[in-house]
């Protein structure tokens, strides 16, 4: 298998049975952000306390590929930009059916240096 | 957790300020709120101790009461200052009574950091409760 078969096998895999989320890359304090929306699968799997609060928080997996983020040139318009440097960042946000979640991590899985697949940690 | 007195005198001053935001007591029913301030509220006794002798002689407790206050990450630091602050004068000079609120600290001596969707800013206040 080579890169484009398994970025080809894991679209169809999520445009089959993913959910639309909503990457958000906050552009400063006032409120504004560049938006994209890709398939993704989410699997919600834990719990963890807010520091100095007895709520806790949703935690998750999202996998995603990067197909609608190349497409919408997220986070912004830069052709230079390398597709790993367009990989979401811890502090992201992942807006998953009408709520936030901020990216703790996102790993990108690379194939002949290409980005096949992106491995993110969710909180929210 | 604290004797009873000083978590409700310190609980009716902060709803008697009535700082507009949603409140989390601790060990109530909480939701909370999406991508606005709150906060969340506990007092805690470090000691209870006799300062007079004998079964009917005075106690002495001390502790701390935690005031957390959440901002949405990303959404900056000053408007929250701005309310720990506010929370910290909520507990200056007031006359000395069986309670007494001694200092404050604005985040605990420590840096702050993004947790999850929350950027959390504790405002410690020590008090001493005289128990006759």
């Amino acid at each position: 298998m080579n890169a484009r078969q398994a970025i080809a096998d894991l679209d169809r895999e999520l445009a089959a049975t993913g959910t639309s989320v909503t990457l958000r890359r906050r552009l400063d304090t006032a409120g504004n952000f560049s938006d994209v929306v890709v398939k993704a699968r989410v699997v919600f799997e834990s719990a963890d306390g807010i520091a100095g609060s007895s709520s806790k928080q949703r935690m998750g997996r999202v996998i995603c590929s990067m197909t609608q983020i190349v497409q919408a040139d997220w986070p912004g318009a830069n052709a230079n930009l390398l597709q790993v440097q367009r990989v979401p960042k811890a502090g992201d946000i992942a807006r998953i059916d009408g709520a936030d979640y901020t990216v703790e991590s996102a790993a990108p899985v690379m194939m002949s240096f290409s980005v096949v697949r992106i491995n993110m940690k969710v909180k929210g | 957790m604290s004797s009873p007195a000083p978590w409700a005198d310190a609980r009716t001053r902060i709803q008697n300020a009535a700082f507009g935001i949603p409140i989390e007591w601790a060990n109530e029913p909480f939701d909370v709120p999406a991508g606005v301030m709150w906060m969340s509220v506990d007092a805690v006794g470090d000691s209870l101790l006799p300062i007079e002798l004998g079964p009917t002689g005075t106690w002495s407790e001390e502790g701390s009461l935690f005031v957390t206050i959440m901002a949405p990450q990303g959404s900056g630091t000053y408007e929250q200052r701005v309310l720990a602050k506010s929370v910290a004068n909520l507990f200056r000079g007031i006359p000395s009574g069986p309670i007494i609120y001694r200092r404050a600290s604005i985040g605990i001596g420590r840096q702050l950091q993004r947790d999850g969707m929350w950027w959390a800013m504790t405002v410690q206040i020590e008090w001493s409760y005289t128990d006759k």
